[in-house]
């Protein structure tokens, strides 16, 4: 009963008239960067964080979270129709969403991201208000040795999940791992990879690497093959239906369940919790597939799960910065930012002292969420007759965005130029048949990897047994070991095969 | 052909006149940058944010923050000097960026900030809190958590964002002054995250500012053994500072100031910081500086904010050489 008078004390916060009209602005905002490629809620909110300042606290945080959570939809968008990520949490949306978009089920793949999302939304929203205080605990149980086996499993998910050849999986998740090593080693301060270049002392930054290996490659081989190549291009295939099948329905419910179970656990630690927690989902849903073959080729499910995953754990992860005051990802920092501007420091007082701040927040979440799809749906057809656009005329865009994006990261014409490289280096992995999307999240949890492994050995002065010591590491270090032996098994090795020899 | 011409005399007449608007103009006379050398959020961002506001209002021109991370402040600082020295290209130093880092790197630094900024004046100082672990570490001195490591040799762990951090040399010297050996969990430059390790005991102790942890200690997730500076927090009226607790000298204020590239005229630098000057003696600003628990310490001039940091530089030298020595991997 308290949950729904917190609810709906709530509720009537955020749905004050300018709340109602800054969360709306918030989601259009967001969802516009979202869909152009490379443009990333980071450097957005940091543009319109001034505008903020003549607003009421909890009115700002409102917008600014309409527009995180409305990039994470948009991003969505862009990862479908044009196979670009904009951020790490959307690697995986391409795989299938894109796949399709190029069967002419962009529509479909579209709705089921939108709605996945929103349902995920909703619970994470009910998930946030019951069980705040313990998924905060939960936050804090997490140490070096608990993150450290969590990037293993992660890691191992990520082989799992590819599709071909496992041996050139592994090569790709190796590759994003040593992108991950460049910048400076945290204990020594010694300078790896740099090339005395100040711009690289940070390391690479993800929207380089997916606009480049991603977007920039793929655009190389798409001009390559010509305009009427119909295996690179998804513009002339007809666009059979709109909206979701009843038989993508049927497929999509039970791997929204699960993604959004995933998401609401996950997103709630810091660091690689959004990234894991898609890819993890992905990899449950291949793993319960009755034919696994189906994923990599427009498989409903390898949509719904991984939105569904990221959009709860996109709200999940406001949990630690509304109950202790600490950002979980730089978006966040830039809100405790904006709350600190308006002289509210973040910290568990904030409960007791600002619940209008605390629960308004929590249900404008939801509302934002019902806006989301409201101006979603609807988008989706004039999203699909993006792609009849033709492709000498939405290439030179996609360019464009994906270098003002790449450049508004951290203002640098530095970061353009190195995503011009990576695309020539993804145009040479399209030609060779190897996924970027190990690539990314190698890169991506390369670096915690490393930091955790050596928190975790500074903290037990060295002993390895650490990692098994503790419950919930040792937990996750036997899952990882069990997933690999069930791939690296002869039975399902011979099926994997098969499965790769289907593919052109 | 007579269009030919009457454009060019048009195009000729509206070049004329951008550029005698130009020089006509008083200064401000177009947007004014503000870089700052970290993504947002962070205290320098704020900093440069709060400024940066009542300045448009000051000066009727738009001012913009830019957020340009990396090495440690050397992108943000390249770029500064690179543009013209005009006043329109401004920097929010700090105590890592513009004093520290460049004395750790020497050398090879691609810029010399100490020649090539100008400090207009000193902006900021964010006291520190030391802090401490509740859970599995009994200390609640400085002095406690001295005979604790003593009797416990490299058992006590503490944090630093960043090599050589300024919270890394604090502990570096606090070890040289007592003889204590502790180990080093390091964390990422300028990263968060810090406060939950603190919170969940696997490092025990940590110096961080206080606008970001003070709510954690006044919640009670978190024990605050001193602070850094000559006075109590109006927060934490029962903490003491660093030198009541017997550590004088110990501990570092960080600090935000502004600079401009070396050569900008003096007259723009005097409007400048005649405008800061009036922003920061507001009662608005103290306020609002307060509230998230920076106190605005101003240069009384422009010559006054050189001789401040060169003795800041003077007064760190030393320290980094040794600390280097000290750390040395």
């Amino acid at each position: 009963m308290e949950l729904l008078s917190h609810i709906g004390f709530g509720l009537s916060v955020a749905a004050q008239p300018e709340n109602l009209a800054f969360a709306l602005l918030g989601c259009l905002i967001g969802t516009l960067i979202g869909v152009l490629p490379g443009l990333g809620p980071l450097a957005t909110l940091s543009m319109l964080l001034p505008i903020t300042f003549h607003l009421e606290p909890v009115t700002a945080l409102i917008m600014l979270a309409g527009i995180y959570y409305g990039a994470q939809y948009g991003g969505s968008t862009t990862a479908i129709l044009v196979n670009l990520p904009g951020e790490s949490s959307a690697v995986v949306t391409c795989l299938d969403g894109h796949q399709m978009a190029r069967q002419g089920r962009a529509g479909a793949a579209l709705a089921i991201a939108g709605l996945g999302s929103f349902f995920a939304g909703t619970v994470a929203t009910l998930v946030i208000a019951a069980m705040i205080l313990p998924l905060t605990r939960l936050a804090l149980t997490f140490g070096a040795a608990e993150y450290f086996s969590l990037m293993v499993l992660g890691l191992i998910a990520a082989v799992v999940m590819a599709r071909g050849a496992i041996f050139k999986a592994l090569a790709m998740t190796i590759i994003g791992l040593l992108l991950g090593l460049v910048g400076t080693d945290v204990p020594t301060g010694i300078q790896r990879f740099t090339f005395g270049s100040p711009e690289l002392y940070e390391g690479l930054d993800f929207v380089t690497i997916a606009v480049g290996v991603f977007g920039l490659g793929s655009i190389i081989a798409s001009l390559e093959a010509g305009e009427d190549a119909q295996t690179v291009s998804v513009l002339n295939q007809k666009i059979t239906r709109l909206w979701p099948s009843r038989d993508d329905f049927r497929r999509a419910w039970p791997a929204v369940l699960r993604g959004t179970g995933l998401g609401c656990v996950l997103g709630v630690l810091p660091g690689g919790g959004a990234i894991l927690s898609s890819f993890t989902a992905y990899a449950i849903e291949r793993k319960l597939a009755r034919d696994p073959s189906r994923f990599g080729k427009g498989a409903v499910e390898g949509v719904a799960a991984p939105e569904s995953a990221n959009n709860a754990g996109a709200q999940t992860s406001f949990i630690p910065m509304l109950t202790l005051g600490i950002p979980p990802n730089p978006v966040m920092a830039v809100m405790v930012g904006a709350l600190m501007i308006h002289g509210v420091r973040p910290g568990p007082q904030v409960l007791e002292q600002r619940p209008d701040l605390f629960w308004g927040m929590i249900a404008s979440m939801w509302i934002g969420n019902l806006m989301l799809i409201v101006i979603n749906l609807p988008l989706i057809g004039i999203w699909v007759k993006l792609l009849k656009v033709p492709y000498r005329l939405l290439f030179p865009a996609i360019l464009l965005f994906s270098s003002i994006g790449v450049y508004s990261v951290n203002n640098s014409t530095f970061d353009v130029v190195l995503a011009a490289g990576f695309g020539v280096l993804g145009y040479v992995f399209a030609k060779i048949g190897c996924e970027p999307a190990p690539l990314a999240l190698g890169f991506v949890l390369g670096p915690m990897l490393e930091e955790t492994l050596r928190r975790a050995m500074l903290l037990s002065r060295g002993d390895p047994l650490v990692f098994f010591e503790r419950p919930l590491s040792c937990a996750m270090l036997i899952t990882a070991a069990v997933i690999l032996a069930v791939v690296l098994s002869p039975q399902i090795k011979r099926g994997r095969n098969e499965a790769f020899q289907e593919q052109p | 052909m007579r269009l030919t011409r009457v454009l060019v005399a048009a195009l000729a007449f509206a070049w004329v006149s951008a550029a005698y608007s130009q020089t006509a103009q008083p200064y401000p006379n177009q947007p004014i940058r503000i870089v700052v050398p970290y993504g947002p959020g962070g205290a320098t961002d704020i900093v440069a944010r709060i400024l940066g506001e009542r300045m448009t209002t000051l000066l009727g021109q738009p001012v913009v923050v830019e957020n340009k991370a990396g090495g440690n402040g050397v992108v943000a600082i390249q770029d500064v000097v690179r543009s013209k020295p005009d006043g329109y290209t401004l920097l929010i130093g700090n105590v890592t960026t513009n004093t520290l880092n460049p004395i750790i790197v020497g050398k090879e630094m691609p810029v010399d900030p100490f020649k090539e900024l100008v400090p207009i004046t000193k902006l900021i100082e964010v006291p520190a809190i030391f802090l401490a672990t509740k859970v599995n570490f009994p200390p609640s001195t400085i002095q406690e958590v001295v005979a604790y490591a003593k009797a416990n040799p490299g058992a006590v762990n503490f944090n630093s964002a960043g090599y050589l951090a300024y919270s890394h040399l604090d502990f570096i010297q606090l070890q040289k002054r007592t003889g204590i050996e502790m180990t080093l969990i390091p964390l990422k430059a300028g990263a968060g995250g810090g406060q939950i390790d603190l919170i969940n005991g696997e490092v025990h102790v940590a110096i961080q500012n206080a606008a970001t942890v003070l709510p954690l200690v006044q919640s009670g997730k978190l024990k605050a053994l001193a602070v850094t500076g000559d006075k109590r927090l109006a927060g934490l009226p029962d903490v003491p500072t660093t030198k009541e607790a017997g550590f004088e000298g110990w501990g570092t204020n960080a600090w935000q100031a502004l600079f401009a590239p070396a050569g900008t005229p003096q007259p723009i630098v005097d409007k400048i910081f005649a405008t800061v000057k009036e922003i920061m003696i507001s009662d608005d600003a103290k306020k609002k500086f307060a509230d998230v628990t920076m106190t605005i310490t101003l240069s009384d001039s422009p010559a006054g904010a050189a001789k401040w940091l060169q003795s800041e530089r003077v007064a760190w030298e030393p320290v980094v050489t040794e600390a280097k020595q000290l750390a040395k991997p």
